[in-house]
């Protein structure tokens, strides 16, 4: 599997059928890149989207991500989050809390009595489009809710798919090997539940190792040796 | 023609050394530093963000925002710190040419900040400036149409040269920067201040355009050298 490397303007693919995926554009009948990425020539088909890579950036919010996001107001239904992207998302109260609002006490509700400002939560994108800020849930699985314990620590989060790896791989791995629960959010950040300083210092340095390789293969191999190595230490 | 040397010993088409480095402000999203023989500037990037004053904040659209600033130490004389006339003028135009190459229908309602601060004045530096924005922007991982890259072409003592010293400038007949998005071959940014016939319009525009080529390639190197280190240090190239 042959990666190149591209920039924004350089040329990726020129077909009638082809289309443009997010960090693409279409001109004429040729598809171009729109930002510094990797990109792999030989997934080049007619009809298909066409996409790269990319190695930094924002955090661009989809439907269905699970993020960890920071309470950043309360407003008096729900609550504005800041999900490390370039707008914040919003948490209505009917998707935070389980039982339902008594009508006629409304106005004796109190947000803060829930979550307050610096809160984490670990929670669902449920909708986004161009024209409103994303919706956050808190009901739509298990495990999502607010983080009251743990570590958190941050990175980039265009290279949160190579912590997660294929199917999960990576990350399954680094929980097993080190034992601890890690919660991973799309937009960057992530959540150790441990007391364990030296567990938390291997898990940053694996973040690092992964930030700055993650555009090359058999990452998952090193990381085990890596861990491996750590562990006999 | 071809004896005639410059004070600086260059030949007519010849572009001063080039120097870059990326990413090297910690708290900006994308930063960029850039060296044309003297002129030296230092670019940051911060954004997507939310825009501040919400009311001006475009629905459709993601607004740049830049601020072209020489520092007090970047002249021979002491320049006041605050914005002058020439520094708003500046920033208004960098402004402009950046809103025509970044995708920003991806971003409606943010604002993506561009601070540039002159370290060195020695001619050519709104054309400095630009070619650091965008190594920053890219830095910043923002949707770039194309790279935008720029270089000044004038006269001076009635001979058509590429990329002006300050000295060129302030003695020269005409200077005229030039910006373009060199793969689409699209000009962002023409300004001329001088006289020039049409033919030596069309000279220097030719001359500037093959300017452009040698420092777009200079960029892209810039931002493929480290990622092929690591490329090729895991046999991926």
């Amino acid at each position: 599997m042959k990666r190149e490397i591209v920039l924004p303007g350089t040329l990726l693919a020129t077909g009638e059928n082809l289309k443009p995926g997010l960090y693409t554009f279409k001109e004429d009948i040729s598809i171009y890149a729109g930002l510094l990425g990797l990109f792999e020539k030989d997934t080049v088909k007619n009809g298909e989207v066409i996409n790269i890579i990319p190695l930094k950036g924002k955090y661009y919010p989809r439907e269905g991500d699970n993020v960890i996001g920071i309470v950043v107001r309360t407003y008096l239904f729900s609550w504005l989050v800041d999900i490390n992207s370039f707008v914040y998302a919003t948490l209505p109260f009917s998707n935070a809390v389980k039982e339902k609002r008594k009508k006629k006490r409304k106005f004796e509700l109190n947000l803060a009595n829930y979550l307050s400002v610096g809160d984490v939560i670990y929670a669902k994108i449920v909708s986004f489009d161009r024209n409103s800020p994303p919706v956050l849930s808190l009901k739509e699985k298990k495990g999502l809710g607010k983080v009251t314990s743990g570590y958190l620590i941050t990175m980039s989060p265009a290279k949160i798919p190579r912590l997660i790896g294929k199917k999960s791989s990576m990350i399954n791995m680094i929980r097993e090997k080190l034992g601890i629960k890690i919660i991973v959010g799309r937009n960057g950040r992530v959540i150790a539940f441990t007391d364990d300083l030296n567990k938390i210092e291997i898990l940053k340095k694996i973040i690092e190792k992964i930030e700055l390789e993650s555009h090359t293969s058999g990452l998952t191999d090193r990381i085990k040796m890596f861990l491996e190595e750590s562990k006999n230490v | 023609m071809s004896e005639f040397k410059r004070k600086d010993g260059r030949a007519n088409n010849e572009i001063r050394p080039l120097k870059a480095e990326i990413g090297i402000l910690k708290n900006a999203d994308g930063s960029a530093y850039f060296e044309m023989g003297n002129t030296k500037v230092l670019a940051a990037v911060f954004g997507p963000r939310e825009y501040h004053p919400k009311h001006e904040a475009s629905l459709q659209e993601g607004i740049v925002r830049a601020r072209y600033h020489m520092t007090p130490f970047s002249v021979k004389e002491r320049k006041s710190p605050t914005l002058s006339r020439r520094e708003i003028e500046i920033s208004k135009l960098i402004k402009e040419v950046f809103n025509a190459c970044i995708k920003r229908d991806l971003f409606p309602r943010t604002a993506i900040d561009v601070y540039i601060e002159v370290l060195n004045a020695d001619g050519s530096t709104r054309v400095a400036s630009i070619n650091a924005v965008t190594l920053a922007l890219v830095d910043a991982g923002i949707f770039l149409y194309d790279l935008v890259t720029a270089v000044s072409v004038g006269k001076v003592n009635g001979q058509l040269v590429v990329d002006l010293t300050g000295e060129e400038d302030q003695t020269g007949e005409a200077d005229m920067p030039i910006a373009m998005m060199p793969s689409k071959k699209r000009v962002l940014l023409l300004q001329l201040d001088g006289e020039l016939t049409y033919e030596e319009f069309n000279t220097l525009l030719n001359m500037g355009i093959e300017a452009i080529n040698k420092i777009y390639e200079f960029q892209k190197t810039c931002l493929k050298s480290k990622l092929e280190e690591y490329l090729k240090a895991y046999g991926q190239i």
